[in-house]
C-alpha cells in the first residue's frame, strides 16, 4: 500500500492509511466473545507491526491461556511471514509457564525452524524447567538450534544451565563455544581462569574470554588480563579493559596490585600501550573508558593526566578519574595546568579534588572560588577537597560556610574542618581558633557540631549556653555537640541545661537531648564511672511518654545505652504495643536487646508489627535470645512477605547457629525465589550443617 | 552502598515518586546520595534509609534525594541528529499542519537546567516558519533546583560544547562569565515543576504538538513507562511527535505510536484518526 508521490525534498509520511483504522478495530475485539479468538488470529498476519502488537495485547488479555495457545502455535508455524511468527513468539514468551510444556514438545523431532523458535521462546520465558531439554540440544546436528539453545540457557540461568554452558566450552564447535561464553557472561559466571587462558588463544573467542576474566577472582585471571590490555587487536584490548573496569568496581586496590604490576610489565614489552590506553579513554563505551583510566593510573605517567582528566567530562567516570589522577602522583599538577581551564566545571572540580589529595597547594584559589560559588554540587565537591588538601589557608572560607543557610554547604564545610583538625595539633588549633566564639557570641548550628567533634572541655560553657538559645536548630546542635564530647569521654555527667532540654517545646531538641543523655550515661557506665544520675534516668523514663514518636524512640534507645534495667517493663510495653509507631517499637526492641532483656514473648509481639523495620529488630534480637521460641520466631520471619525481613531472618538463623534449625532452613532455601534471600539462606544452611547436632 | 541498602532505598524512592533504579544504576545512586549523608551527619546508607522512613524531615529529604538522583549535566544541542530532524523535517510539517491555528506547543519533559528547552526555542526561531505565531516551549522537571537554573537562563561556556551549539550563541549575551539567553527566546519558553508519574499534575499540561522526553524513561520501570507514554499519547495532538533519547524505544511499551523514518532520524508519531 503506497500513498501519492511525495514532493521532492519532503519527508515521506507513513504510507498505510488504513493502519490506524485496523489498529483501533483490533483494540475493540474481545477474545472472550464467540469467534473473538478466531478474528484476532486472522489479524495476526496484518502487514503492520502495530496492528500485530495490538492483536498480541488482546490475545494476552484472555484470562485463560489454554484457548489462546493453539492460536499462537498455529501462527508460529504458519506461512504468513516473519512478522506474524515474531508476534506469536513474543506473545508465547509473555504467556510464560503455561506455554512451556507445548514448547518443550516442539523441541523434539520436527522442522528446524519450529524447534529453533521454540528454544528462543523458552529462553524468553526463563523457566528453569526447560534447562535440561535445552542442554540436550547443544549436541544437536542443527547449528541454528545449537545457537538458539545456548542463548536460551544464557537467559534461563541456574545450576543446570551453567553446567551445560561450561561443558559446551569443550565442544569442537567454535560458534557454540562463542555462544557459551556470551551466555556465561550474561549469567556472570566465570569459568576457571586456566580455561579462559586456553580459550583466549583462539582468536574468535578472545574477546568474550577476556571479558569473563573481569568476573573471576582467581589470581591467574589478573595475569592473563595484564597481557590482554596489550593485545595487538583493538577490540581485544577493549574487551580486556572492560574486564579491568569490572574488577576495579568490586576488588580493592590491594587485590588488583598484581594486575597493576602486570600491566606495567606489559608496557615494557609493548611501547604503544600507553598511547592505546589514552585513545581508549575517549571510547564511547564507558566501561572501556573506565578500564583505560585505571590502566593509565597504573602506568604512572603524569604526562597522561590531561587525557585522564578529560574523561571526567563523563560524570560517571569521575570517581575513577579522581582515583587515577591521585595515583599518578605529584607530577600531575603541572601536567594539568593547561588542561584545567578547558574542562567543564564538574570535570574541573574532580581534577582539583585529586590534586588536593596530592597536597598540591596550587589548587587552593580555584577550590576557594568554587566553594564560594552557587552551584551546590560543585561547592560540595570543592569543600570536601579543601578538607583533604589540609591547607590552613582554607579555614577562613570554610568557617564562613558554617553559617550558610543551605545545609548542603554548612554540613560539608563542618566535615572539611573536622578533617583538617584531625591532621594534627597545629591544624586543630587553627580550626578551633577560628571556630570558637567570642564571649557571648552566638554560633550557627554547624559550628556547634564541629566544636563537639574537635573541641574539648573548654567548650562546655558554650554548649550549655547554646542549649538556651532562642533558635531551635542551635539548641539541637548544642545537644548533639555534648553528645559528641561524651562519646569522646569529655564532659560532666549530665548538665542541668540538658535535662531541661527534655522539656523543650521543640521535639527535635527533646530528641537530641535524650540521645545526648543516653551517650553520657553510656560513658558513665565505664569502670570507675558513677553511672547516670538518678534524676537524669527518671527524666529519661518520663520522656518515654512524650507525645512525639521520635522523642520516645530517642528516650528508649538512651535507656538501653545507659543500662537502666529498672525500665525494662516500660520498654517491653513500647516494643510490643499493637499500633506502636514503628520508630518507637524498633527503638524499644533494640534497647532491650542491648540490655540483654529481650524476652521471647515481647519479641513475638514485635515480630507481628506491620512495619518491617520493627520485625527486623525483633529478628536481630531473637538471634541471641534463649529458648526454642526464638528459633520458631526466626523460621516464621523467614517466610515473611518482605524480602528484607526474610533475609534478616536468614542471617539471624545463621548467627544463632542452632543445628536444630538446619532442616527447616534448607526447606526454606529450596522454596526461596529471591536471590538475595536465597544467598543468605544458603549461608545459614552452610553454617548450620557444619555444626554438630 | 551495599546491595541491601540499595534495594531498600530504591524501593522507598519508587514508592515516593515512581522513579525506579535498575540494578546497574547502584553506582549512580551511591554517588548521588553520598553527599546527603554529609548534609545530615549520617554514618552510612543504613542510617539514611531509617532517616528517610522516620525522621520528621523525611518528606523534604525524599524530595532532595529525588532531585539529587535525577539531575544530570546537560548542554545545548544535545543529540544533533534528532535535533536536525526536528528542525529540518518536523517543524516544516507542523508549520503546514497548523497554519490555520498558527499555534505551536512543544514540551520538553525532563528539561533539567533548561538547555533542551532553549535549544528547541532557538530552532523554532531560526526556522523562520513561525513568526507571529503563538509559540510556547514548556519545560518541566521533577527537580525544583534545576528549574530555578533554567529560569535564570544563564549558562557557562561549557554548556555550548556541542559543535552545533556555537552558532546558538547569537541568541545569548555575555554577562560576566556567563551567557544569558536573549529575551526574544526567553519569551517563548516557560518552566514548571512536574512529576510525570503524578496524574494529578497532568491537568496543568495542555495539548502538545511535540514532546521531547529524552533520557528520562531510564528512571521508570515498564509499568511506569507505559503510564507515561499513554499520558504523552493523550496530550499529543493527532499527528504530533514524540522524541525519545537515542538509546530508548517504545518496544515492549506500546504500539500506539507510528514509527516514522525521517531523513535524519527515527521518531514516533501519534497517528491521525482515519477519515
Amino acid at each position: 500500500m503506497t500513498g501519492p508521490p511525495e514532493a521532492p525534498g519532503r519527508t515521506p509520511v507513513p504510507s498505510d492509511p488504513g493502519e490506524e483504522l485496523r489498529y483501533q478495530a483490533v483494540a475493540r475485539l474481545d477474545p472472550l466473545q464467540p469467534g473473538g479468538l478466531e478474528r484476532l488470529a486472522a489479524v495476526l498476519a496484518d502487514p503492520s507491526w502495530r496492528v500485530r502488537m495490538a492483536v498480541v495485547e488482546r490475545l494476552l488479555s484472555h484470562p485463560d491461556p489454554a484457548p489462546v495457545l493453539p492460536v499462537l502455535f498455529q501462527a508460529l508455524t504458519s506461512a504468513a511471514g516473519a512478522g506474524t511468527r515474531n508476534a506469536a513468539a513474543l506473545a508465547l514468551a509473555r504467556v510464560g509457564a503455561a506455554a512451556v510444556p507445548a514448547l518443550l514438545e516442539r523441541l523434539g523431532p520436527g522442522p528446524s525452524e519450529v524447534r529453533t523458535t521454540a528454544a528462543e521462546i523458552l529462553g524468553g520465558i526463563r523457566d528453569r524447567g526447560a534447562a535440561r531439554a535445552l542442554s540436550g540440544l547443544l549436541a544437536d546436528a542443527d547449528a541454528n538450534l545449537r545457537a538458539a539453545a545456548v542463548e536460551a540457557l544464557g537467559k534461563i540461568g541456574g545450576p543446570e544451565a551453567a553446567q551445560a554452558l561450561l561443558g559446551a566450552l569443550d565442544s569442537g564447535d567454535e560458534p557454540l563455544r562463542l555462544g557459551a561464553l556470551d551466555a556465561l557472561e550474561r549469567l556472570r559466571i566465570a569459568p576457571p581462569a586456566a580455561r579462559l587462558a586456553e580459550l583466549s588463544r583462539v582468536r574468535a573467542l578472545r574477546r568474550p574470554a577476556f571479558r569473563l576474566l573481569g568476573l573471576s577472582d582467581e589470581p591467574e585471571a589478573l595475569r592473563i588480563l595484564a597481557g590482554g590490555v596489550a593485545d595487538p587487536s583493538r577490540s581485544c584490548r577493549e574487551a580486556a579493559l572492560i574486564a579491568v573496569a569490572q574488577l576495579a568496581a568490586r576488588r580493592s586496590p590491594a587485590d588488583l596490585a598484581p594486575l597493576a604490576a602486570g600491566v606495567r610489565d606489559a608496557a615494557l614489552g609493548e611501547p604503544s600501550l600507553p598511547a592505546w590506553a589514552e585513545e581508549a579513554v575517549r571510547s564511547e563505551d564507558r566501561r572501556v573508558a573506565e578500564g583505560a583510566v585505571r590502566v593509565l593510573a597504573w602506568l604512572g605517567d603524569p604526562s597522561r593526566a590531561p587525557a585522564v582528566a578529560e574523561a571526567a567530562e563523563d560524570e560517571d567516570l569521575r570517581p575513577a578519574v579522581l582515583e587515577a589522577l591521585r595515583d599518578l602522583g605529584p607530577g600531575t599538577g603541572p601536567a594539568l595546568a593547561g588542561t584545567l581551564p578547558r574542562l567543564s566545571p564538574g570535570a574541573r572540580v574532580t581534577a582539583l579534588a585529586a590534586l588536593a589529595r596530592l597536597g598540591d597547594a596550587s589548587v587552593l584559589p580555584d577550590l576557594l572560588a568554587m566553594a564560594a560559588g552557587e552551584d551546590e554540587a560543585l561547592r560540595g565537591a570543592a569543600v570536601e577537597a579543601l578538607g583533604r588538601l589540609g591547607d590552613l589557608r582554607a579555614v577562613p572560607a570554610l568557617a564562613a560556610l558554617l553559617d550558610h543557610p543551605d545545609a548542603g554547604a554548612s554540613g560539608p564545610a563542618a566535615a572539611a574542618l573536622a578533617a583538617l583538625a584531625s591532621r594534627g595539633r597545629a591544624t586543630r588549633a587553627e580550626v578551633l581558633a577560628r571556630c570558637r566564639p567570642v564571649p557571648e557570641g552566638r554560633l550557627p548550628a554547624a559550628q556547634l557540631r564541629l566544636l563537639g567533634q574537635v573541641g574539648d572541655a573548654a567548650d562546655l560553657p558554650t554548649f550549655h549556653r547554646a542549649l538556651r538559645d532562642p533558635r531551635p536548630a542551635t539548641r539541637v546542635a548544642a545537644a548533639q555537640a555534648l553528645e559528641a564530647l561524651a562519646a569522646r569521654r569529655i564532659g560532666e555527667a549530665c548538665p542541668p541545661a540538658l535535662l531541661d532540654a527534655l522539656d523543650d517545646s521543640v521535639p527535635a531538641v527533646r530528641a537530641a537531648a535524650a540521645e545526648a543523655i543516653g551517650t553520657l550515661g553510656q560513658a558513665a557506665r565505664r569502670p570507675g564511672g558513677t553511672g547516670l544520675p538518678e534524676e537524669a534516668a527518671r527524666e529519661l523514663a518520663a520522656t518515654l511518654h512524650d507525645e512525639e514518636p521520635a522523642v520516645r524512640a530517642a528516650a528508649a534507645l538512651a535507656l538501653g545505652r545507659c543500662g537502666r534495667f529498672e525500665h525494662v517493663g516500660a520498654l517491653a510495653e513500647l516494643a510490643g504495643a499493637a499500633g506502636a509507631p514503628p520508630e518507637v517499637a524498633s527503638a524499644a526492641v533494640r534497647a532491650l536487646a542491648e540490655m540483654g532483656r529481650a524476652e521471647p514473648a515481647v519479641l513475638e509481639r514485635a515480630a507481628r508489627h506491620p512495619d518491617p523495620e520493627v520485625v527486623k529488630e525483633a529478628v536481630a534480637a531473637a538471634a541471641a535470645a534463649p529458648g526454642g521460641a526464638a528459633g520458631e520466631l526466626l523460621l516464621d520471619a523467614a517466610s515473611h512477605p518482605r524480602w528484607d525481613v526474610r533475609r534478616a531472618a536468614a542471617r539471624a538463623i545463621a548467627a544463632r547457629g542452632d543445628p536444630a534449625l538446619a532442616a527447616a532452613a534448607r526447606r526454606l532455601l529450596e522454596a526461596e525465589e529471591d536471590p538475595m534471600v536465597a544467598e543468605a539462606l544458603a549461608d545459614a544452611v552452610r553454617v548450620l550443617e557444619r555444626r554438630p547436632a | 552502598m551495599g546491595p541491601v541498602e540499595f534495594r531498600l532505598l530504591r524501593d522507598l524512592i519508587h514508592e515516593h515518586c515512581g522513579i525506579y533504579f535498575r540494578d546497574e544504576l547502584r553506582y549512580l545512586m551511591e554517588r548521588r546520595l553520598g553527599p546527603r549523608l554529609k548534609v545530615h551527619g549520617l554514618a552510612d546508607f543504613d542510617a539514611y534509609h531509617r532517616f528517610l522512613r522516620y525522621d520528621a524531615q523525611r518528606r523534604a529529604e525524599l524530595d532532595s534525594a529525588v532531585e539529587a538522583l535525577t539531575t544530570n549535566e546537560t548542554y545545548f544541542y544535545r543529540e544533533p541528529h534528532q535535533l536536525r530532524a526536528f528542525a529540518s523535517e518536523i517543524l516544516p510539517m507542523l508549520a503546514e499542519a497548523r497554519q490555520r491555528e498558527r499555534k505551536l506547543r512543544i514540551w520538553s519533559a525532563g528539561c533539567s537546567s533548561g538547555e533542551e528547552a532553549y535549544t528547541i526555542a532557538i530552532l523554532v526561531k531560526d526556522s523562520g516558519l513561525f513568526e507571529g505565531w503563538d509559540v510556547n516551549v514548556y519545560g518541566s522537571d521533577i527537580a525544583r533546583r534545576v528549574l530555578a537554573a533554567a529560569r535564570s537562563g544563564a549558562y557557562g561556556g561549557h554548556a555550548f560544547r556541542a559543535p552545533e551549539a556555537a552558532a546558538m550563541k547569537r541568541w545569548f549575551r555575555p554577562e560576566g562569565a556567563k551567557w544569558v539567553v536573549d529575551d526574544a527566546v526567553r519569551a517563548l519558553v516557560s518552566f514548571g515543576h512536574l512529576n510525570l508519574l503524578d496524574e494529578g499534575m497532568m491537568g496543568l499540561v495542555g495539548r502538545m504538538d511535540v514532546v521531547f522526553c529524552r533520557n528520562v524513561m531510564i528512571y521508570f520501570d515498564i509499568p511506569a513507562r507505559k503510564r507515561v507514554v499513554r499520558m504523552f499519547r493523550d496530550k499529543l495532538a493527532d499527528g504530533g511527535f514524540l522524541l525519545l533519547g537515542h538509546s530508548e524505544s517504545l518496544l515492549n511499551v506500546t504500539a500506539d505510536f507510528q514509527l516514522v523514518h525521517l531523513r535524519n532520524d527515527l521518531v514516533y508519531r501519534k497517528p491521525r484518526p482515519t477519515p
